[in-house]
């Protein structure tokens, strides 16, 4: 593609899509990755982002209908 | 309670499990086989494909009991020992993955469809993976380490 021969040494060695073979990779690849749903301690806080399509007093009612107690 | 005898990665399981367990709840959570993820939970994503008897599908929309006397590949059982994968290594070497959370079904799923045709030009293989879906929009790498694993399995 012509494009490519126009971009900078640096783009195409630190750019978007530039190879990166990071250590990490390897984890990721056979599934030894944690993400945060793995983590599960017996004493831990949990949050919930409630996010309704309706904005303001919406909100309230909305969550106190699905059990929220206080928002 | 189902009775679920399965082998996973060439590994045989027993359990019982809930009616309505879904398998990718049983693989995550009974088998604690945690490379497998949830995205969105409704079949949408794809970052849950394992296969099943060869067959990629979606794990958060199928029940544990339904895939009784089955036999699963998950991403964890797909390496030979320090070996990656053919698709494991094109995805290394060819920055096919970013944050890692499609990673999985990207995997699963591209080593199906290479599986049936190696010969698979760039638009067959952004079609085949339709169903799978990449957060970071890293489709550009993806399809390149599919590409590269598919020469690397055909020769």
């Amino acid at each position: 593609m012509r494009w490519i021969s126009k971009m900078s040494e640096s783009a195409i060695k630190y750019g978007i899509g530039a190879l990166d073979r990071r250590i990490e990779n390897r984890k990721v690849l056979i599934g030894e990755c944690r993400h945060t749903d793995e983590v599960n301690r017996k004493v831990q806080l949990l949050a919930y982002s409630l996010h309704p399509n309706v904005a303001h007093n919406g909100t309230a009612k909305a969550a106190l209908k699905i059990g929220v107690k206080e928002i | 309670m189902t009775a679920v005898k399965i082998t996973v990665n060439g590994q045989a399981f027993e359990h019982n499990v809930p009616d309505n367990t879904l398998l990718v709840s049983f693989i995550r959570e009974t088998l604690g086989l945690t490379g497998t993820h949830v995205g969105c939970d409704t079949s949408q994503c794809g970052a849950c494909v394992v296969h099943i008897d060869g067959r990629s599908v979606k794990a958060c929309t199928m029940l544990a009991a339904q895939a009784d006397g089955s036999e699963i590949t998950t991403i964890e059982g797909i390496a030979n020992g320090d070996e990656l994968h053919p698709m494991q290594k094109a995805f290394h070497e060819n920055h096919g993955l970013q944050c890692g959370y499609c990673t999985p079904g990207m995997v699963m799923s591209a080593i199906e469809l290479v599986g049936e045709n190696k010969k698979l030009t760039e638009k067959q293989i952004r079609e085949g993976l339709e169903g799978n879906i990449c957060r970071c929009t890293g489709y550009h790498n993806i399809v390149k380490s599919v590409q590269a694993a598919a020469h690397e399995m055909d020769i």
